[in-house]
This record gives structure tokens, sequence and C-alpha cells, in this order.
């Protein structure tokens, strides 16, 4: 209709103006930005290593050196395998089962890591204490939780849909301003309350641990 | 100095160069919160997180894009979760009929029509906006509206179409006005 085409031309030429001239309080927003920024350029050689930090790190050098461990081990046994063709069997089952099972592990660690971040963190929010290493140790564990999510091992598809909670809530703990808006906090324990996070978590790892 | 020094300054530590990267965009970025917000305080405190944010993860930028195209991204992303965070609060205590109460009052106090316009869309609700802003004031298409807010391209165009005849509506009594202007 003509009347709608005029009303379009009029809203894609009025439009282009929406909110184009509202100067930012420039000053202000930088004042309370600048700690964080200062925070977020400094060289990471200089940045502070904290002892949790450390102790991941630790963690992850263990694991690595496991996996490489047992990785010479397989490849160092494969031309015994060859020889005899039921054994073969014998051990892709057993490396599969292994498999399974040091992934539940994971994945139960994981998890009982994150719950107990997740209890210590909503503490904080009650009490309104602020720490930086608490956004430290959200995005540690986000890492691992994308690295758990991208792994395809066979989980429960219950796991499965809460690992992805997880990444949604440790995304937005992890960008939480320092400032910590009340709207931002609000919102987060809303979100943990509502998908009923926690309790999610410990039903799943009793289930982990039995096996399922 | 071009950018690309500066942003190499900043990754040194540079704070003054961190500072003049951030006067260059600030303005913008506020703009576009503004636009997605439709809301003071909000716009700051997205412009706040979308510069802390982009100076975080200053060593992922590769400089394929602008800077600014880049922290456009990021603010781009912060807007809607802020604007998300904000519906599922509106689900708890709602504020529509608010928002088409303050409509009223502005229609009647504003005597020019783009004022009211402005207004209007003010007043959409978040999910209408956001397409309009991404749409008419943007320039992004259907396409990359829904990989921006995750929803399917016929959504994004159902969405506009919602936001037009929302503001059509909302502006029908000046219909003389726009018809002519």
């Amino acid at each position: 209709m003509p009347d709608d085409n005029k009303f379009d031309d009029f809203l894609r030429r009025e439009a282009k103006d929406y909110n184009a001239s509202v100067t930012p309080p420039t000053d202000a927003i930088w004042s309370r930005i600048e700690s964080d920024v200062a925070d977020a350029i400094r060289p990471r050689a200089i940045r502070r290593i904290t002892p949790r930090r450390a102790w991941i790190a630790i963690g992850v050098g263990i694991a690595a050196a496991m996996v490489i461990g047992v990785s010479v081990g397989r490849w160092t046994a494969q031309p015994v395998v060859s020889v005899a063709t039921a054994p073969v069997r014998r051990d892709a089952m057993n490396d599969s089962v292994r498999t399974a099972a040091h992934a539940r592990a994971s994945t139960m660690e994981h998890l009982a890591e994150t719950e107990i971040f997740l209890t210590e963190f909503r503490a904080d929010l009650k009490s309104g204490h602020t720490d930086a290493e608490l956004r430290d140790r959200s995005r540690e564990l986000l890492a691992r939780t994308r690295l758990l999510l991208g792994a395809s091992t066979d989980r429960s598809p219950a796991t499965e849909r809460l690992l992805e909670d997880l990444e949604l809530l440790l995304a937005e703990i992890s960008a939480l301003p320092k400032s910590r808006p009340s709207m931002d906090v609000q919102l987060l324990d809303e979100t943990m309350r509502q998908g009923n996070i926690l309790p999610r978590i410990r039903t799943t790892l009793p289930a982990q641990s039995a096996g399922t | 100095m071009q950018e690309t020094e500066l942003i190499e300054r900043v990754r040194t530590g540079d704070m003054s160069a961190a500072r003049q990267l951030y006067d260059a965009h600030i303005g913008a970025v506020h703009r576009l919160a503004m636009r997605m917000t439709g809301d003071d305080a909000l716009a700051q405190e997205v412009a706040q997180d979308a510069f802390v944010r982009a100076f975080r993860s200053l060593e992922r930028f590769r400089g394929e894009s602008q800077f600014g195209t880049w922290v456009h991204r990021i603010t781009m992303s912060v807007a809607l979760n802020v604007i998300r965070g904000r519906k599922r609060a509106r689900a708890r205590y709602g504020d529509i009929e608010e928002a088409d109460h303050v409509l009223d009052e502005r229609r009647h106090a504003e005597p020019d029509l783009k004022t009211k316009l402005y207004a209007a869309i003010d007043a959409l609700p978040d999910i209408y906006r956001s397409v309009f802003v991404l749409h008419e004031v943007e320039g992004h298409n259907h396409d990359e509206i829904g990989a921006l807010l995750g929803i399917p391209n016929g959504t994004s165009k159902a969405r506009l179409s919602g936001a037009r005849a929302k503001l059509r509506s909302a502006l029908r009594e000046f219909e003389g006005e726009w018809a002519s202007a």
C-alpha cells in the first residue's frame, strides 16, 4: 500500500538519527573503568599469579604428563597387540572403558570443584564481598567446562545440559565488572536459583560416581 | 598517531594510549549502547563493560578488522546480554504497560515529529527495538541479526514488521505529518 511505503520511507529516513547526538559522560565513564583497564592491559609477566592458579597449572602439567605417558605406552605396546586378534579387541574394549571412566571422573571432579566455587560465589554475593580472584577462577572453570563440552564422550543428556548451563553462568560471572552493578548481581543470583544449578550439580555428582 | 601503533602501546601496558583509544571510540560505543538499550544509565554500563572486555581481550585482536568494528561487535554483544537480563527481570516485574504510559506522556509533551518517533522507538519492547535498531539504524541484514540475536531469519523479519506496526500505531494520530514529511 502507498501509505505503508510512505511510512517505511519515513522510518528509514528519520531513524538514522535515533540517539545519534547523545554526548557520553566520557570522563565519568573512564574514571569508573580506569583500574579495570589498567589491570586488563598489564603485561602478563607482571600479572599476579594466585596460589590457586599455580595449583591449577601444576594439575594441568601432571595431567599432560600422564596423557603423554599413556600415549607412549600404548604406542610401544602396538606390535604385541598386532600379533593376536582377540587381545586386540579386548585391549580396544579396555581402552574405551578406561577412556569413558576417565571422562566421567574428569567431569565429576570438575563439577565438584565448580560446586565449591559457586557456593563460595553465592556467599560472596550475599555479603557484597568483591574479589578479583573469583573472576579468575570463574574463567579457569569456564575454560575447563568448554573443554569438557568439546570432548566427544558419552554423557547423559542431563549432564550435557548442566555443563551447557554452567558454561553460560560462568561466562556471566567472568564478565562481571569489578564494580558489580547490583542488577548484574541480582540476575546472576536469579540465574542460579531459577536454573537449580547447585541442586543439579549435587544430584549429578552421585549419579556420575555410580557410573551412570 | 596510527591506531595500530596505539594498540601496540596499549599491549605494553601504556594507560595514556588506552585512554586515547577509549576517547576515539567512546562516542560510537555509547551511541550504539543508547540505541540498543534506550536508557542512558544502562548505556553507560554497557559502554563500561564493552571497553573493559575489549582491553582485556586486546591480545586476541589481530587487526584483521578495524578496532572500531571490533569494539562495535563487543558492545553489541554486551548490550544484547543486558537486554536479555532486563527481559528476565521484566518477566518478573512486568513494565510494558508502564512503557506505554511513558509513550503517551511523551506523545503529548513533544512537539516535533522526530522526537515523537524517537520516543516511540524508546518505548518499543526490547525484542522489537533490538531488531529495529539493528536493521533500520545500524544497517544489518536479517541473516546478521539472526546470528547476533540467536533467532531464525524469519523471526527477525517478523519482529521488524511488528516493530514497524507498533511505531505506526504509536504515531497514528500524526499520520498527516509523517505522510507529508
